[in-house]
């Protein structure tokens, strides 16, 4: 059979062939979008799938059941004093008004029962866009929202990196993934709300813009993100040794979640331990980087 | 881009306990290839991620039904992608060419540009109106490069056939084109 080609056909296929490159950051949501589902169809036998690592949030099983203890017990007396209806009432509450106390500890109160990792991500970014739309809301009154919303809102999307990267890799990614649409909807958020933004607003967007792209990060490199938090954490851990000057008005904190990304690590001694803890996923995890977290 | 028949053996075996760095060597492996093909037969960036997400898809719900390939994956691969671009024509013909196609000659006239462009979506509706194998063995002989030996294994026909196949997918481009009065 002949297999020559006119030279004209031949010159406009080869014209076909010049395409442009695929986006990079297209390329790991669609690498991470697969192990994800991979993850999902794996067949886990008598396993949970989202088991946890090494890298785990400190004491988390003895705190949740000592808190569940005192949420549940508060519960109670709030039924019992007719305090729900009021709970219900402070949910449309704005940061300044008077039952927004009662709002955001309800808010604790609810991730303090949420024993998966994985629902309490989910939850925080409730949260996340709960902030975001307090923000939007004060922002059309003419007000600036209080720096404690902007706090809260840092501590949201800190809290639930760190669950993200306490989850293997495969469920890691599957969460970094969900964490960034839920970014990007905030973002939208704020987008649709136009006029002038306050500098409470650009705070939070920086805020957003920044973790969004520490979670993109991670999605091509999960342990570099699980390093960078970890040096978060020691940051946050070498400030709270030493009361902070601030108002201290934020009363308890979750965890360290409220630190902003570091930009530099502290010349202060390391946690010896930096070593992830076993990739879970059946077979084949044991290759120096990590599994496939590095691209050839 | 492929690897050796043996290292994609073995990685296919691996794949099929859903091994996760099997599965993330194999993305790595034949993704971009995968990208390229669609986008030179789809001319849209977005509907070749879309290509791209439901090929891997596939390919993972097969192995989970155990009936992924037992060999030759960077076929199997290609031969679900060219399912679904043929899918896609049929649903919706291409659209135009995105603005950021690269062009081999950056320095060209904005008029040369354009001729070239619309002589691009020209050849891509004449591909449209092969059938799907003609179109198959002219985008993986002419736009990837493969043997006849490996198209022969995407289509799962013996390499005669694959001859004949690209014979008669010349003479009928060649016409449709002279009919467009593109040559």
């Amino acid at each position: 059979m002949n297999e020559t080609i006119d030279p004209q056909l031949e010159r406009a296929l080869q014209d076909l062939k010049a395409v442009a490159d695929r986006d990079p950051r297209a390329a790991a949501r669609g690498r991470a979008r697969f192990l994800a589902e991979a993850a999902d169809l794996q067949p886990v036998p008598g396993q949970a799938k989202s088991r946890q690592t090494g890298w785990k949030t400190p004491a988390r099983k003895e705190k949740f059941a000592m808190n569940a203890l005192i949420s549940i017990l508060a519960v109670f007396t709030l039924l019992l004093s007719g305090g729900a209806a009021t709970v219900y009432a402070a949910q449309d509450d704005l940061p300044g008004q008077p039952l927004y106390p009662l709002k955001t500890w309800s808010e604790d109160l609810r991730l303090d029962l949420t024993a998966d990792p994985q629902q309490e991500v989910h939850l925080l970014m409730i949260l996340a866009q709960r902030r975001v739309e307090e923000m939007v809301a004060l922002s059309a009154q003419g007000l600036t929202p209080p720096a404690e919303v902007q706090a809260r809102l840092e501590q949201h999307l800190s809290q639930a990196l760190h669950l993200a990267a306490g989850l293997d890799d495969a469920a890691m990614l599957a969460t970094l993934q969900q964490i960034h649409i839920a970014l990007q909807n905030d973002l939208q958020i704020m987008l649709r709300a136009g006029g002038e933004a306050s500098a409470g607003l650009i705070q939070a967007r920086q805020t957003i813009e920044t973790r969004m792209r520490l979670i993109e990060s991670g999605l091509t490199d999960p342990q570099g993100l699980r390093q960078t938090l970890r040096q978060e954490q020691e940051v946050h851990s070498g400030q709270t040794a030493t009361p902070p000057a601030g108002n201290g008005n934020q009363g308890e904190q979750r965890g360290p979640e409220s630190t902003p990304v570091p930009q530099q690590t502290p010349g202060g001694p390391r946690q010896p331990d930096p070593t992830p803890g076993p990739q879970g996923t059946p077979g084949g995890q044991g290759g120096p980087g990590g599994p496939g977290g590095h691209r050839p | 881009m492929s690897c050796s028949v043996a290292s994609e053996s073995e990685l296919l075996q691996r794949a099929q306990t859903f091994d996760r760095q099997a599965l993330a060597e194999i993305y790595d492996l034949y993704s971009p290839g995968l990208y390229r093909y669609a986008l030179r037969l789809l001319g849209d960036a977005s509907a070749a991620e879309d290509c791209l997400a439901e090929t891997f898809s596939r390919f993972l719900q097969a192995l989970r039904r155990g009936k992924g390939p037992r060999n030759y994956l960077q076929a199997y691969l290609y031969r679900v992608a060219h399912n679904w671009i043929t899918d896609q024509y049929r649903r919706q013909p291409p659209p135009a060419a995105e603005l950021d196609e690269r062009f081999p000659d950056l320095a060209a006239a904005p008029e040369e540009i354009v001729a070239r462009r619309s002589h691009r979506e020209r050849l891509r509706r004449a591909l449209q109106r092969l059938t799907p194998e003609q179109r198959q063995v002219i985008a993986l002989k002419y736009l990837e490069g493969w043997q006849n030996e490996q198209i022969a294994r995407a289509l799962g026909k013996p390499v005669g056939a694959v001859k004949s196949l690209q014979h008669r997918a010349l003479t009928r481009l060649q016409r449709l084109l002279a009919n467009e009065e593109l040559r």
